[in-house]
């Protein structure tokens, strides 16, 4: 099938020679700046056996020759083909540059492509004059096997911007690495760079695409990171250095000499897998050293603030409230946006501290790359006013600017402020300790002073936590308690007491109540009638003196109440009569009690009754 | 012969029990003279200018776990002498926790206040309506007043003569004065988490992070509630009654523990 879809392809690049062929020429963009490369694309029409340049000398730019596409249309049976050469423009420094025309061989023809104008302006990593530069290198083997094979699977290489730049000035440097694509390769890390005199950042992330150079397709691999020089002089970059795993095809290992055109037919991974196996080889790719040259800050002009930020930097200010009290804070955000050594800058320098009072800031950076060249770095601080301030005080930050190749001060803009409110006190001025004079109390107060100290004896035994949390709280609540318990026993014996007299009376009322009604009836034998009045009698003296009424004899019930003599005689008469009637037989019990003698009696118990004690 | 003995044994019991007694009591003047003598120590070092002596025997007195407001209020002018505002200011407010209406511990408050600008909350009207006494006797009032009600209550009960008003009226008073002293103490306790900047710079932030926004910078002296303690932050509340996190270093309670 492979046979098949090569022997068409020939077919059609042999059709696509009969148009004729043509060259063009463009830019990808035709203006840029320093450190931004753009692409120049020359397009072959008509024809893929063009020579071309793998550099371009153009002075001020560095073009190099990157990769090549090849496309092949059909059209109404109309087959054309074309080649699309590209080449990495890199500007060195700022100007208006022209790409000449370039003359290239098509078919025996020399085509030549119209000059193209580029306009490159400045920035911060393009300063100086010295161009940008790539070195590369191929790869071995770690023990130095196959260094034939080795050559043929990788090569790297180290691109810089510039190659002059001053102390402290961070440099983006790419490390790229090209595989050829019909290998399998594994990395197992990254490159390691050898760079003394500078500091390097970490690798960031490899980007990686097929591209196609000089007529191969390689696997492209980039890592990019920056470098910043520590001291000035002649400094050396690299080799970086890459290990890596590849899965070399046994046929290719085969020299071919006469190969020709056919080694790049047959240098696909099709034929590979069906023409062979594979061996494993551990390789290092390895680019070139490139130098550096490195200049010293200048000593002339340097600001008293400078921290050593080197790059092109612009500040931004924030802060509110912009309304307040005096000894209330402003909260002070300066940002510091650019392109540099961010790790060198430190916080902007307050110039006016008369009147304020500053806390130390907090800072955050904020990368706008994958390597921390350019970002922004946001200092945030608390200012107090201590009087009455119409502006934020001059803060200050400075920089070595590589481009102008010298220092510049940036301001935080003033803003308005209101501040209203009495000033903070001054601090008094308290004697130091060491000054205090000797011996003497300080017992005299003024009204800048404290009091004196307490001298007399200290309550002692205080804590800071409230009673109810100590257990002798809760301790002396037994005291209550038991009081309340005291309080409760007493009354209910008493009301036990106070139910037993009322039980007592109401049954000397209901005795009472029955001996009245025997009194009072006129059937009543005499007997009967001076029993029931003694008995009445009885219960009536009892009722007061919590006693038994069977135990109080006549003579005392006469003399427990204040009685006139008629009523006491009647009651003498009464107890006789009931003795005598005790005595006397059954004959007294037929007769009835005269009415005369039964009103006597009822009148003589009515007057004991209602006498008082 | 039985009563003489009788007799005889009371009044040796009598006189076991005041050996007691006074032997408790030279024990406990013993006890508080050791400190006394330290104080006064402290008291003559500081007279001589020594402050950072006299600091030293203030906080051992401290360390050993025996309290006076005298003693913290002595400890807050050697403070002060020290240059130390925050910590004066620390001692201060512990000399009124303990004794509320120390005169001279609220007079060098003020004034040491009024140097350092330290923030505190604006008085509210729990503050108000608290009279400044010492909280136990809050706690002692509020015991008093909830017995009272129960005996109150006991009479009302058991008394035979329900029409009698006064135990009513007793009762009633007593709640109304026991709601107001468990107010009291209720509003003291919530001073249980008072702290005090005690650093020069205390920077209060959103997050107990070192480069998280900055919500206020609290003068040394002011005033803050400790919410919750995490690793080196604390979260506290200030005085504008906004929380935020303070580094721990910078803040020390006011309520103290003995050991």
């Amino acid at each position: 099938m492979a046979l098949i879809i090569s022997a068409l392809m020939l077919w059609f690049l042999q059709q696509a020679k009969a148009v004729d062929p043509t060259v063009a020429a463009t830019l990808s963009s035709d203006s840029t700046e320093v450190g931004q490369p753009v692409e120049l694309n020359i397009q072959i029409n008509g024809s893929q056996r063009a020579q071309v340049p793998d550099k371009i000398d153009v002075e001020g730019l560095t073009v190099i020759h990157t990769g090549q596409q090849t496309q092949v249309q059909m059209q109404n049976f109309t087959i054309t083909s074309s080649v699309m050469h590209t080449y990495t423009v890199q500007p060195d420094h700022a100007g208006k540059f022209t790409i000449p025309a370039i003359t290239i061989e098509v078919d025996g023809k020399k085509l030549t492509t119209q000059p193209l104008a580029l306009t490159v302006a400045g920035n911060s990593g393009g300063a100086g004059s010295s161009g940008g530069s790539s070195s590369n290198s191929g790869a071995s083997s770690p023990n130095g096997q196959n260094p034939e094979v080795a050559n043929k699977i990788a090569f790297s290489e180290i691109v810089l911007p510039k190659q002059t730049a001053y102390v402290g000035e961070t440099i983006p440097i790419e490390i790229r690495v090209y595989f050829d694509a019909s290998v399998r390769v594994q990395m197992n890390s990254v490159p390691t760079v050898k760079c003394e005199g500078f500091t390097i950042q970490n690798l960031t992330q490899p980007h990686q695409e097929q591209i196609e150079k000089n007529g191969r397709r390689y696997n492209f691999v980039s890592f990019k990171t920056a470098i910043t020089p520590v001291k000035s002089g002649k400094l050396t970059l690299g080799p970086a250095t890459l290990p890596y795993v590849a899965m070399v095809p046994q046929h290719r290992r085969a020299s071919r000499p006469n190969g020709g055109n056919m080694d790049s037919f047959f240098d696909d991974d099709l034929f590979n897998g069906m023409l062979g196996g594979y061996t494993q080889e551990e390789l290092t790719v390895k680019s070139n050293e490139t130098d550096l040259e490195i200049k010293p800050l200048p000593a002339t002009g340097q600001p008293g603030n400078f921290s050593g930020a080197v790059g092109l930097f612009s500040m931004a200010t924030e802060a509110s409230p912009l309304k307040l009290n005096t000894g209330d804070p402003i909260t002070l955000k300066l940002k510091i946006s650019g392109r540099g050594n961010f790790d060198m800058i430190s916080a902007p320098h307050i110039v006016e501290e008369i009147g304020w009072r500053s806390y130390p800031p907090s800072s955050k950076f904020t990368a706008d790359d994958d390597v921390g060249i350019s970002g922004s770095k946001t200092f945030e601080m608390a200012l107090i006013p201590e009087e009455k301030k119409a502006k934020l005080p001059v803060v200050e930050f400075s920089y070595f600017d590589p481009i102008a190749e010298k220092y510049v001060t940036l301001n935080a803009d003033r803003l308005p402020i209101a501040v209203e409110g009495q000033g903070t006190p001054a601090p008094v001025a308290q004697a130091s300790p060491a000054s205090q004079p000797v011996s003497t109390p300080i017992a005299a107060k003024s009204v800048n002073d404290i009091n004196y100290l307490l001298t007399g004896p200290a309550h002692w035994g205080e804590s800071f936590d409230p009673i109810f949390t100590e257990p002798v709280f809760w301790k002396s609540q037994g005291v209550p308690f038991l009081a309340f318990l005291a309080f409760i026993g007493f009354q209910v014996n008493r009301r036990k007491g106070k139910d037993a007299v009322a039980r007592r009376l109401a049954e000397a009322r209901r005795q009472k109540s029955e001996l009245m009604k025997i009194l009072q009836r006129e059937d009543t034998d005499p007997a009967t009638f001076y029993s029931a009045a003694t008995r009445y009698l009885q219960v009536e003296a009892a009722s007061r003196s919590n006693r038994n009424p069977a135990s109080i004899a006549s003579a005392e019930i006469i003399t427990m109440r204040p009685l006139d003599a008629t009523t006491g005689n009647a009651l003498q008469s009464i107890f006789a009569t009931h003795e005598e009637l005790h005595y006397a037989g059954e004959a007294v019990t037929r007769q009835k009690t005269p009415p005369a003698q039964r009103e006597s009696v009822l009148d003589a118990l009515k007057k004991f009754e209602n006498a008082r004690d | 012969m039985h009563a003489i003995k009788l007799k005889r044994n009371q009044a040796g019991l009598f006189k076991k029990t005041i050996m007691l007694i006074a032997v408790a009591s030279l024990t406990l003047t013993a006890w508080a003279g050791d400190f006394q003598k330290d104080f006064e120590r402290a008291n003559q070092q500081y007279d001589l200018g020594k402050f950072n002596e006299a600091e030293a025997f203030y906080n051992s007195i401290i360390d050993a776990g025996h309290f006076s407001p005298e003693l913290f209020y002595n400890l807050g002018n050697t403070e002060f002498r020290l240059n130390k505002s925050g910590a004066a200011i620390l001692n201060y407010e512990r000399a009124l926790a303990l004794s509320p209406n120390n005169p001279e511990a609220r007079a060098n408050l003020i004034f040491v206040r009024a140097q350092t600008g330290a923030k505190i909350a604006p008085e509210d009207w729990r503050d108000r309506i608290v009279a400044s006494l010492d909280v136990n006797i809050y706690c002692w009032a509020a015991a008093c007043s909830a017995w009272i009600i129960i005996f109150a209550l006991a009479i009302i009960l058991l008394k035979s003569r329900p029409n009698n008003l006064a135990p009513w009226l007793v009762a009633i008073c007593s709640v109304a004065f026991l709601s107001y002293a468990i107010f009291a103490v209720y509003h003291f306790e919530q001073n249980s988490s008072l702290g005090i900047v005690i650093s020069k710079s205390a920077e209060a932030r959103f997050a107990p992070v070192d480069n998280s926004t900055l919500v206020a910078a609290l003068p040394e002296g002011s005033r803050v509630w400790v919410l919750e303690r995490r690793g080196p932050w604390i979260y506290c509340m200030l005085p504008d009654n906004s929380r935020a996190w303070i580094s721990s270093d910078a803040v020390e309670r006011v309520r103290l523990h003995a050991s």
